[in-house]
């Protein structure tokens, strides 16, 4: 789908009722016209609004505190304004650059780590032709993502820590115990791999979901035309996600300095502040724990923008390449 | 250019912008009272003399003690006297409801109405005490949040003195009563238990010139190194190592990694106890030095590495796991683990129902170096609990004889009440009076009304065999060796911009005990220090220094 017919396609559409609409009071009959025709809708909109207004813009405001020397203790309006000197503070903080360095890399390598890894898993599910052991499997790797962080970040030191499971069976044996949970070099590797075993299951929903919609047709039909099993993936199952792909992928970029807060911070301790410590970790840090309120919300806002610049210009390209993105314009 | 002194501005013009609305009054109130303010310097403290805020000592002798104090040392009691006697004379509490948030450093236990024990006690005080206990750990985090919202405040709010947020100073002033007018000199003759307790632990509790919190006494010596007595027996290891070096050797004998067991926890503590490491600040030559700077930090910190490289430490501890510590030291896969004083108590308690041949004992004192151990004293009120600020006067006088009643001292049936519930019901008397916990009373039965205040600390818990005479005596023992920190007794209200100071430190001890980083990453983050406002906050300090 491409940009230009649909901006033909709304420009017919708002001419449509254009004909219908008597001359005099103009601009308030369409309106009046149209709360009639979509109050319905705009009536189940309301507690999506009401809660994002609540739970979202309200507290957004909140953010002013950015530019004060904020005490809870007297309150936003006991607070002095301060300027930007918070964002001075942040951006002169070495301990800043450090966390965004350590989310940026945990995000580019879960990017090519972490998100093929649904897309892989649910074609290679849905070429399971028992719907039971589909079933099956599918429950099996759904689970994980019911469990809580804690509980993952234990089971993982059951099995691989220090005095878990596996370095017992080594111990036992004469062997030398391997440094799995503590050792910040392969830490990386480790969140990946417990993000892939919690959340690879569920990130396979949306792409099964849209493979169920690939008429099964197009796949006899290029089978019949000589495609094997790899081209059939590459000219017909592919391009049947690319859409939903592209989607995420723009998401995931919105996200790309959010990286599992509570993973880490579980994690904190045991491999340091110099590989763990990112962004949400920072905020956290300097606000909750040492009472920097304004610190952390300055750091926190320059996060945001950020984001908000990263999602912005993904679906910016996305629309140059012709694809949908996450919103039209 | 001090950033700091742009806000000033700032907030005066606001003012004039805001004296026009009503929501300026307490703005206005909060500015007016000079010495509430972390800028306030050493005035705001030194204006008002802090022996005249606090309450006068008037010592109750209930029951002498077999093991009589020395020099401060806790005092131990052989047996249970034949008779309690009533300490309080009327029912303190009015029918009023209080909440109160506390910490727990054990299994938390059932709340109303499923505890029999808060029901009893609740009942016998007539006030409808409702606790919000939260793991001792995680503390200072869930506290910072709680006290961030006015509204979120309960009626008692207990604070360990090593998590006092950050710009302290505003949240007492804010949040909390000033109990001078209540408690100060002979006032105090109203409550008589609460004028039981020492002045040293009162004085802990002036903030800012004004008395706010009620003190939680506690023992002088409180960081110990134990081990487990009946493990090392069984191993026929003795345990009395005279230096660093002999304590490093032990840790290797104790470490068999096959039987699953490991010398110790996390020893940080154990480290700066060895090495004399200052709380917060040493006095050289007249000078202040900060516990970073310090000669005996650096040492400490080189054991420590010492320590984990020669993987005596056990994993889960190098893991950063420390809720599970005494978890491991009750279950016998760590030897060794440093604690509070009171941990050998409750570790006791705690492991005594499964294990009766359970035997915890203090390493004895000895210096890294071989020489004279420096042991700086612990301060003598380790917690405070703070009652939310309200107009209604009998309301607080309510809760000041609440407190009363919980500050009852051994030998009396108030305390008994406390401190074993209900006879027959939580506890057990024997044709010695001694009370001996049920399963009911160890599953109901934890300390929350007395962390809002106790009677002056006492050891008498015979019913564990040597407990009272071995704790006694050591700490009479150790009593020699121990030090008056600089600004012992003094609360100190440091300016905000200083409250992430440390932090780099915290980071780097981990780090360096695990071999992350190496020792001489210490100057730099000391140059950093320095730099980042470490010189202000000595010169702030020393303000107060001029002052004794």
């Amino acid at each position: 789908m491409t940009a230009a017919p649909q901006a033909a396609r709304r420009r017919e559409r708002a001419a449509a009722p254009a004909p219908q609409v008597p001359t005099s009071p103009r601009r308030k009959r369409p309106m009046r016209a149209r709360l009639r025709e979509d109050y319905p809708l705009l009536l189940m909109c309301l507690p999506v609004v009401i809660l994002l207004a609540v739970f979202m813009y309200a507290p957004m405001l909140g953010n002013v505190i950015a530019w004060m020397d904020y005490s809870p203790y007297v309150g936003i309006l006991g607070s002095d304004f301060v300027g930007w000197w918070n964002f001075q503070r942040v951006v002169a903080d070495p301990r800043f650059w450090h966390a965004v360095q350590n989310t940026l890399i945990i995000t580019g390598f879960q990017l090519v780590f972490f998100f093929p890894v649904p897309i892989a898993m649910a074609i290679l599910l849905n070429s399971v032709l028992t719907k039971r052991v589909r079933t099956a499997i599918q429950s099996i790797v759904y689970l994980p993502h019911f469990f809580s962080w804690v509980i993952v970040v234990s089971i993982f030191q059951q099995i691989l820590g220090g005095a878990g499971l596996v370095n017992q069976f080594l111990r036992s044996r004469g062997l030398e115990a391997v440094e799995i949970m503590t050792n910040p070099d392969t830490f990386l590797l480790l969140i990946t791999s417990q993000q892939v075993w919690k959340d690879a299951g569920w990130g396979m929903i949306v792409f099964l979901a849209a493979l169920s919609t690939v008429d099964r047709s197009q796949y006899e039909a290029a089978a019949v035309d000589g495609a094997g099993a790899w081209r059939r993936i590459w000219h017909v199952t592919l391009p049947a996600l690319r859409p939903v792909i592209i989607l995420l992928l723009i998401l995931r970029l919105g996200d790309a300095l959010t990286v599992g807060f509570e993973q880490l911070i579980l994690q904190r301790d045991a491999v340091g502040a110099g590989a763990a410590e990112v962004l949400d970790t920072f905020v956290y840090y300097s606000g909750i724990v040492y009472g920097d309120w304004s610190y952390a919300a300055a750091a926190g806002l320059i996060k945001g923008t950020v984001s908000l610049i990263l999602v912005l210009g993904a679906n910016k390209i996305a629309h140059v390449f012709g694809e949908a993105g996450v919103y039209q314009r | 250019m001090n950033p700091h002194q742009r806000p000033r501005i700032a907030r005066r013009s606001f003012l004039t912008l805001a004296a026009g609305s009503a929501a300026s009054v307490p703005l206005l109130a909060a500015c007016g009272s000079g010495p509430g303010g972390p800028d306030a310097g050493p005035s705001g403290g030194g204006a008002v003399d802090v022996d005249s805020v606090i309450p006068d000592y008037i010592p109750r002798d209930i029951v002498t003690p077999d093991f009589p104090s020395v020099d401060g040392s806790t005092p131990g009691y052989l047996s249970f006297p034949d008779e309690f006697v009533a300490s309080v004379d009327e029912v303190p509490g009015r029918g009023s409801s209080f909440t109160a948030m506390t910490p727990l450093w054990s299994t938390v236990p059932p709340g109303l109405p499923d505890n029999s024990y808060m029901v009893t006690v609740n009942e016998e005080i007539n006030a409808d005490f409702r606790f919000q206990i939260t793991d001792g750990n995680a503390y200072g985090e869930k506290l910072q949040a709680v006290l961030a919202a006015e509204s979120s405040v309960p009626d008692f709010v207990t604070i360990p003195s090593w998590t006092l947020p950050p710009r302290f100073g505003q949240a007492a002033e804010n949040l909390f009563a000033d109990l001078t007018p209540y408690l100060a000199g002979d006032k105090i003759t109203a409550y008589p238990n609460l004028a039981n307790i020492s002045s040293e632990a009162w004085r802990c509790c002036v903030f800012d010139g004004k008395l706010y919190g009620l003190p939680y006494p506690s023992d002088l010596i409180n960081s110990v190194i134990f081990y487990r007595h009946d493990l090392t027996t069984d191993l026929g290891i003795e345990v009395a190592p005279t230096n660093a070096q002999e304590f490093l050797d032990l840790a290797l004998d104790l470490t068999d990694p096959g039987a699953n067991r490991w010398a110790m926890n996390d020893m940080w503590a154990g480290a700066q106890l060895m090495f004399g490491v200052p709380d917060k600040w040493l006095l050289e030559g007249g000078n202040l030095v900060h516990r970073v700077e310090s000669e005996a930090y650096r040492q400490a910190l080189e054991f420590q590495a010492e320590l984990f490289a020669a993987g005596v430490v056990h994993p889960d501890a190098v893991a950063g796991n420390e809720q599970q510590a005494r978890q491991r030291f009750i279950s016998g896969e760590v030897v060794l683990t440093p604690d509070g004083a009171g941990g050998w108590l409750s570790a006791t308690r705690e492991a005594y129902a499964g294990n009766p041949g359970y035997n915890q004992q203090p390493v004895p004192a000895f210096a890294g170096d071989g020489g004279t151990p420096v042991i700086y004293k612990g301060t003598p009120s380790n917690l405070f609990t703070f009652i939310k600020r309200t107009d209604d006067t009998e309301r607080l006088e309510e809760q000041l004889a609440l407190a009363n009643y919980f500050a009852a001292p051994f030998g009396t049936k108030e305390q008994m009440l406390l401190e074993y519930g209900a006879e027959g019901v939580h506890h057990e008397r024997d044709e010695a009076n001694v009370p001996t916990l049920t399963e009911t009373g160890l599953r109901e039965v934890a300390r929350t009304y007395t962390w809002i205040t106790r009677p002056p600390i006492v050891a008498s818990q015979v019913q564990y065999p040597s407990y009272v005479e071995d704790f006694a005596t050591w700490m009479a023992g150790v009593m020699e060796y121990a030090v008056d920190p600089v600004f012992y007794t003094q609360q100190i209200v440091e300016p905000p911009e200083f409250g992430a100071l440390e932090q780099p430190f915290i980071d780097l001890e981990m780090d360096i005990a695990r071999g992350r980083a190496d020792i001489s990453q210490l100057d730099g983050a000391i140059e950093n220090w320095r730099s980042a406002g470490g010189e202000q906050l000595r010169e702030f300090y020393a303000e107060y220094l001029d002052e004794q």
